[in-house]
């Protein structure tokens, strides 16, 4: 092989390599950027709770100004976490984010607990979580493939008179290391 | 030495161009790509674990923590009817009736992706906030100019995009997304 040959092959296969390299990991370097920041505010598995969003917000791209979102940054290593959050309408949801950005779990107010209430067991693949279960039947069991993930809980905001409602709805919701 | 610049040339050029391409792909596709609907776009992977590289990244940029469609789905528009980029100095007539969804809203983004510094109270119009007719359809005046009756702000003097939100979406959302009804985005006038 010509040595120009040689070198145009070695090239073209190396921008393949660069090419998927980058784009499979640009997700995950976003995500760990903004659970680092999420995480550095408000802790590891704990809720932080983010003001309404404005142009000033600039932690997580395409904010909604119109929900009021409670985050936490997941880190199921040394065990599940469990997350409980009491719905309000006219639409609430409990999300979980895998760190490749999948969202792997979603419930609303439609299908939450008779009780109003949305329970999550995150563990990682693999775990045992057959006494978490067995603890509390009505909660969904959500595996995440690592370590880190994040729970992400949507209310929406009617008016400004329902703050008070969304507050204290916001400060009984629970993220914490199961059988904390 | 001749041996070392073969290498080393051979892994800058690799380098430029494999990081320049998936910047150049990234950079050309947005959100909006896969179905459309009008001006409106959507992507019904974003967020699914069954979406591909490209979208993965593409979520990550544009749209990151999105949910996936058995929950939400987001079209989006950056252009008006007739096809031109929208632009913070026209004004623009959205004329269309409640989104199929249980809850719904439209947002507009600067080019950066986040909401704008428009001076104005607020960045949106929603299912709870908008004026509707008796029929049941709306108009809403998207500009950089306080206007009468449904606004929705806007930057003078640069580019933007809308994200319509379809809150657990009705089934016909699913069955034909590119026939999922969504507001006109018509011109009226520009600086």
């Amino acid at each position: 092989m010509k040595p120009w040959m040689k070198w145009t092959l070695t090239v073209l296969v190396g921008a393949v390599l660069v090419h998927v390299a980058a784009t499979w990991a640009l997700p995950r370097v976003i995500m760990n950027v903004a659970m680092t920041r999420i995480g550095g505010e408000g802790g590891i598995n704990r809720f932080s709770h983010a003001a309404r969003a404005t142009h000033e917000f600039k932690a997580v791209v395409r904010p909604s100004p119109d929900l009021n979102y409670s985050i936490c940054v997941l880190d199921v290593g040394a065990g599940p976490v469990r997350i409980e959050a009491p719905v309000s309408a006219p639409y609430t949801s409990v999300s979980v984010f895998a760190a490749n950005t999948d969202n792997v779990f979603a419930q609303n107010d439609k299908d939450a607990a008779a009780d109003g209430t949305v329970s999550v067991i995150v563990a990682r693949e693999g775990a045992e979580t057959a006494d978490a279960s067995a603890a509390d039947a009505s909660a969904n069991v959500v595996y995440l493939p690592g370590d880190k993930g994040l729970a992400l809980v949507r209310r929406v905001i009617t008016s400004d008179a329902q703050n008070a409602q969304l507050n204290a709805l916001r400060e009984s919701s629970i993220c914490a290391p199961l059988g904390s | 030495m001749k041996k070392l610049l073969f290498w080393a040339s051979a892994a800058v050029a690799a380098l430029v161009l494999g990081a320049g391409s998936a910047a150049l792909i990234l950079k050309s596709n947005t959100l909006a790509g896969g179905v459309r609907s009008g001006s409106w776009g959507t992507n019904l992977a974003i967020g699914s674990e069954e979406a591909g590289l490209y979208t993965r990244a593409m979520v990550s940029l544009y749209g990151l923590l999105a949910l996936s469609k058995e929950e939400t789905v987001y079209y989006t528009a950056g252009t008006d009817d007739s096809g031109a980029p929208l632009s913070g100095d026209c004004t623009y007539r959205l004329e269309g009736k409640d989104l199929d969804a249980r809850w719904w809203s439209i947002t507009a983004y600067g080019p950066d992706s986040f909401l704008m510094d428009t001076g104005a109270d607020h960045y949106s119009v929603s299912q709870t906030s908008i004026a509707k007719e008796a029929d049941g359809s709306f108009t809403v005046r998207v500009s950089a100019k306080p206007q009468e009756g449904n606004w929705l702000p806007v930057k003078a003097g640069q580019r933007f995009d809308m994200t319509a939100r379809f809150y657990n979406p009705g089934p016909a959302i699913y069955e034909s997304p590119e026939a999922a009804p969504l507001p006109a985005i018509v011109k009226e006038t520009c600086e």
